[in-house]
């Protein structure tokens, strides 16, 4: 006898494999963060040690402190220039498409190439001394294209209409920015804030070379991950992370998404 | 209540390598009703943007009682701009009130609250929305949409008002309505109104003075009247109300008549222009066709065909043909006669003086004759 084969049995099979493949790595981060046991199997007991040690552990915190300041600093920028040009976008003007392949090769170009490149530029040609702030412009040409591409999917599409009849009706444009723009674009520049801090958070190639002493978090990573003796709490630090900057992404998400529904 | 004159000299506009504007002059007086009518695409918006700063011009200026307004942004010009697409101009996060209120607010040597809501209500009753005022315009039909966006304009009294199609986007009976509305709010504003239309009928009634554009220049400007009953170019003719249209070269001039030799026959018409040897159009009113016994006796008769009868409610339309016309024309009567049956044999005439013959096709060196002929 032949079966037929249901190709929605197919599909739903498809999908837990390929959203096991996806998630199991981050669920099994997380298992093995409460291992009382050591990196791998067998799961000996919970526990909440290495959770424990990992907020204790001064070099880590200090790193952590570190990316949150940097990534910081690095979001405003980013959401400040972004909505700039996003704005500036919506117009025609000479060199348009040049700008923003310009900006997307900042996606594109390999991390660690324009990582090595950034430190010959900055460290060697201009003679600046290592640092956390020299990460700065570094993170920033890796968030600027995502935060100007999210705003402009995300931008009321009447945006430009209500904008000239703001200016007919006598507003300055400040007032026109102020009172009629913001208010609608509001969400969806949150959105891409915090798409922005998420991204300059976990960026840790594009800055090795230029941070020196100033560990972030991601190189504080590597270096625990590629000593000899890492224990679980790396996995604690890993499963903070992720669970952090999905929440992050969340919000920013719904931000957007609410940004553009508001719109129609 | 005061009111601006507004006058363009010489207004040229390219986007491109394409021409918008062509060498506009024009002279609107304070309190005018000014209508600004004609095909899609024939730059009649671009010229209105013009004349409220939207657009730079690239040629000649704008002055605005007589005071050049060129480089002057449109936000410092303080005038009314009604939008066509006021789905998309309205304030999506504010509500109706404070969408009107919001022009007001942007007014130097301010209103108080109290006097902006004041004058928020009083222009919102007068367009009979008042009951919109806390709604957001998402909430409101097209035409209260309409209406709002009319209010937040209206409400700031200025001395010109500039008005780009803003019924086109209505119902038929809306629109109807509205055309009353507009006449009477320009008289009791007292302003200057410049308003562009593609809809003829429409210029025909809102208008004191019309003007009439095609492919970027001025066809003719004047009052409707007199644009009707003597248009320029057989493109105004054929542009402003109705016309049927017939073909061919003069063969002989008597007095102040000529005879065409059409595709109908010889043809006895009265010239608008200068007669040379080019083929030219003769230009047919419907109402001043005769048909039935009345045409005979009349300059020209022609024998034809009845092919359809449609009742408009004030005037009944016969569509004929005749032989050598491949296309049927209209002639119009009132009332509810009868002439026969589709496919009866009916005589159709008209006197010379309601012929009118056109060598000058259009301001436009791009309109042939088959082009009038279509239109």
């Amino acid at each position: 006898m032949v079966q037929r084969v249901n190709v929605r049995h197919v599909l739903v099979a498809y999908f837990v494999l390929v959203a096991g493949y996806v998630y199991l790595p981050i669920i099994s981060l997380i298992g093995f963060s409460f291992n009382q046991g050591g990196l791998t199997f067998p799961f000996v007991g919970f526990t909440t040690q290495w959770y424990t040690e990992l907020f204790a552990n001064d070099a880590i915190i200090g790193s952590i402190v570190r990316s949150l300041e940097l990534a910081l600093v690095v979001t405003v920028i980013t959401t400040f220039l972004a909505t700039a040009t996003a704005l500036a976008y919506r117009y025609d003007f000479r060199g348009q498409r040049a700008i923003l392949y310009l900006l997307i090769l900042g996606i594109i170009t390999p991390g660690i190439t324009y990582g090595v490149g950034a430190a010959l530029f900055l460290l060697d040609i201009l003679q600046m001394d290592k640092g956390l702030w020299l990460a700065i412009p570094v993170h920033v040409v890796w968030t600027l294209p995502f935060a100007v591409i999210v705003l402009l999917a995300g931008f009321p599409p009447t945006l430009s209409e209500n904008e000239q009849a703001a200016r007919v009706l006598g507003a300055s444009r400040l007032t026109t920015i102020r009172e009629v723009i913001l208010p609608q674009i509001a969400p969806t520049i949150l959105g891409a804030a915090v798409f922005a801090f998420t991204l300059s958070y976990n960026e840790g190639t594009r800055s090795l070379l230029l941070l020196g002493q100033d560990n972030t978090m991601p190189l504080q990573v590597f270096a625990i991950a590629s000593s000899k003796r890492p224990t679980p709490m790396l996995f604690a630090l890993g499963s903070v992370t992720t669970v952090v900057s999905t929440v992050l992404l969340l919000v920013g998400g719904y931000l957007v998404v609410t940004g553009i529904r508001h719109a129609d | 209540m005061c009111a601006r004159s507004v006058t363009t000299e010489a207004i040229g506009k390219a986007f491109g390598n394409e021409r918008i504007l062509e060498d506009i002059s024009l002279h609107i007086e304070e309190g005018e009703f000014c209508v600004i009518v004609g095909p899609s695409g024939c730059g009649k918006s671009t010229f209105l943007n013009c004349l409220s700063g939207l657009v730079e011009v690239d040629d000649g200026y704008v002055a605005y009682d007589g005071a050049d307004v060129t480089g002057k942004p449109v936000e410092d010009r303080d005038i009314g701009y009604v939008f066509q697409e006021f789905e998309d101009t309205l304030f999506p996060h504010r509500t109706v009130g404070e969408n009107v209120a919001f022009g007001l607010e942007q007014q130097d040597g301010g209103l108080t609250d109290a006097a902006i809501d004041e004058r928020v209500e009083e222009v919102l009753e007068l367009l009979n929305i008042g009951e919109t005022k806390d709604s957001v315009p998402e909430e409101l039909s097209g035409g209260q949409q309409q209406r709002v966006e009319l209010a937040r304009q209206l409400v700031r009294r200025c001395d010109l008002f500039l008005f780009d199609d803003p019924l086109a986007d209505l119902d038929y009976k809306l629109q109807k309505q509205m055309e009353l509305e507009m006449r009477q709010i320009h008289e009791e504003l007292g302003s200057t109104f410049v308003y562009v239309t593609h809809n003829q009928d429409q210029a025909l009634k809102l208008a004191d003075r019309l003007v009439v554009m095609n492919d970027g220049r001025i066809e003719q400007e004047g009052t409707p009247t007199a644009v009707y009953d003597s248009p320029a170019t057989a493109f105004v003719a054929r542009f402003v109300g109705d016309s049927n249209a017939l073909t061919g070269a003069v063969v002989r001039a008597e007095d102040d008549e000529v005879v065409v030799d059409s595709e109908v026959g010889e043809v006895h018409a009265t010239p608008r222009d200068d007669v040379g040897e080019q083929a030219g159009v003769v230009l047919l009113r419907p109402e001043q066709m005769a048909i039935g016994d009345a045409a005979s006796g009349r300059d020209t008769t022609i024998q034809a065909e009845l092919r359809g009868v449609t009742y408009t409610g004030e005037v009944t339309e016969f569509s004929v043909t005749a032989d050598g016309l491949d296309r049927e024309f209209i002639v119009s009567e009132p009332g509810r006669p009868s002439f026969g049956f589709p496919g009866d044999d009916v005589a159709v005439g008209w006197d010379a003086a309601d012929a009118q013959y056109f060598e000058r096709l259009s301001v436009s060196d791009s309109m042939t004759v088959k082009d009038i002929i279509r239109f």
